[in-house]
């Protein structure tokens, strides 16, 4: 006896089981949107400051990171400049929308669409003591002191510890552990 | 109250063996005048009489009393204990004797509980499902009504196929916790893990269910991106070489289920974004930049 299947029922019933269906197709809370790389490398980039020493008269005032256009590490550089210090030198961000703009800095990052004009830029800092980074297969040997590679989907670098001493740098032996040293 | 409702009390009347003023007898007396309290009284009585509650036709009375019980109070409520009472009368009658005389009846009021213990963890992950706070004992009460309502329907209809409820049922339990997760900006990792759980459980039944593929996706990529979102910018580089190693992991994990969500539907925008951003994860710039390119497209498109 089906007592209990009146349609009343039955239509509260099949509601029910549909609200409990159709979810299945709902689009999922939240979906990606970060660029992870551009974090890595900062964390990696102020580490450089703390394995790498610059000569006394670069260690008060500002310390100045200056990128050479337009850079994907942008963004995550500045917030580090916000919440960090080298020491206790503020960090400040200087963007050169030229090469031949570059003004005395205590690292230059050179993104990769850039990397043509590392020569350039050498020739701008080569009586200063700024640390070059690159983003490029190859540019230690162009000159470049530390340069991001990828390996096995790994952010990398290298280290060239020749053009980390020729703007009157000191590496830190640690930080060679734990870089790809080339020469 | 109702038409089928007299048929069957008259029915149970005509059917009960007991004689003169037989305490169920009268119960159900009560219950046709619609006396749903002197019925509720007079059953709880006899059932605690060995003359009564030795005859499996007692029990499904009892359960029968607090069933209607449970329909003119509690429909929808997730704490009925009148639901539990007559359920577990149904059952206890049943495994006194399978063929006592009301068995039929027996198994339909059982269907009609099951439906009910179904339809309560449906309402949970309903709300669940769009109510980050929600805590998670009531998320577990999903969890125990939905069993509930399986073991029931086993009895009710022994070949029932549960394959589409279980999928819907693991689904949203995926998606509450994913909502939690996903709420807490990562930081309930309990819930995260809960999450990929019930997304798993949705895969082993269904593995082309698109949705639960990149859920499981989005979980790994999410971990993975928290792991780097969360590092300090003094972060030790020994310590920065580890926290790589794991989000790597973490990133190829997910791309499998993104690759194969994205080869069931390649017109899914979620999923595009998706592998773009664990290729960029995994330094593939190229493969990331082929499904910008194709995300574009399909927008251009639209």
């Amino acid at each position: 006896m089906a007592y209990f299947l009146n349609w009343k029922n039955l239509v509260k019933r099949i509601i029910y089981i549909i609200s409990f269906l159709t979810l299945v197709s709902a689009t999922p809370p939240q979906g990606p949107g970060y660029d992870t790389n551009a974090k890595i490398k900062s964390v990696f980039i102020y580490n450089f400051t703390k394995y790498i020493e610059w000569p006394k008269n670069y260690r008060q005032g500002n310390f100045i990171v200056g990128v050479l256009g337009e850079s994907s590490l942008y963004k995550e550089l500045e917030n580090m400049a916000k919440t960090k210090k080298v020491a206790n030198q503020d960090i400040e961000l200087v963007k050169f929308n030229d090469s031949k703009a570059i003004s005395n800095c205590h690292i230059l990052i050179i993104p990769p669409d850039r990397s043509d004009e590392l020569n350039n830029a050498i020739k701008q800092v080569k009586k200063n003591s700024t640390l070059i980074i690159t983003e490029k297969e190859g540019l230690t040997k162009e000159g470049a002191a530390i340069n991001f590679i990828v390996q096995t989907n790994k952010q990398k670098f290298e280290l060239s510890k020749t053009n980390v001493e020729k703007y009157n740098l000191k590496v830190n032996s640690s930080l060679e552990s734990l870089a790809i040293v080339v020469n | 109250m109702r038409k089928w409702t007299y048929i069957l009390l008259f029915t149970l009347l005509a059917g009960t063996q007991l004689k003169g003023q037989d305490i169920v007898q009268q119960a159900l007396m009560h219950l046709q005048n619609n006396e749903l309290e002197s019925a509720k009284e007079l059953v709880d009585k006899a059932i605690q009489l060995d003359l009564y509650n030795q005859k499996a036709t007692t029990w499904f009375y009892y359960g029968y009393v607090y069933k209607e019980l449970y329909k003119a109070n509690d429909v929808g409520n997730i704490n009925s204990t009148n639901l539990e009472t007559a359920s577990n009368a149904y059952l206890k009658a049943l495994e006194m004797d399978n063929n006592h005389p009301e068995r039929n009846n027996n198994i339909l009021g059982i269907n009609y509980l099951a439906i009910q213990y179904y339809n309560i963890a449906g309402t949970i992950l309903n709300q669940a499902t769009f109510n980050v706070n929600i805590d998670t004992n009531i998320i577990n009460k999903a969890i125990t009504n939905y069993a509930r309502y399986k073991e029931l329907k086993k009895i009710s209809e022994p070949n029932f196929n549960n394959t589409e409820r279980d999928i819907s049922f693991y689904y949203q339990l995926g998606s509450a916790y994913h909502l939690k997760y996903d709420s807490s900006k990562f930081a309930d990792k309990k819930s995260g893990k809960y999450a990929e759980l019930y997304f798993g459980k949705v895969l082993e039944l269904d593995n082309n269910n698109v949705s639960a593929l990149y859920n499981v996706g989005i979980i790994y990529y999410n971990e993975a991106v928290d792991i780097i979102n969360t590092l300090d910018y003094d972060e030790d580089l020994e310590k920065l070489n580890k926290s790589l190693d794991y989000s790597i992991e973490l990133f190829l994990k997910a791309l499998p289920y993104m690759k194969k969500a994205y080869e069931l539907e390649p017109k899914r925008k979620e999923t595009i974004v998706g592998l773009s951003y664990i290729y960029l994860s995994l330094n593939d710039n190229e493969k990331s930049e082929q499904f910008r390119k194709e995300l574009k497209m399909l927008e251009a498109n639209e």
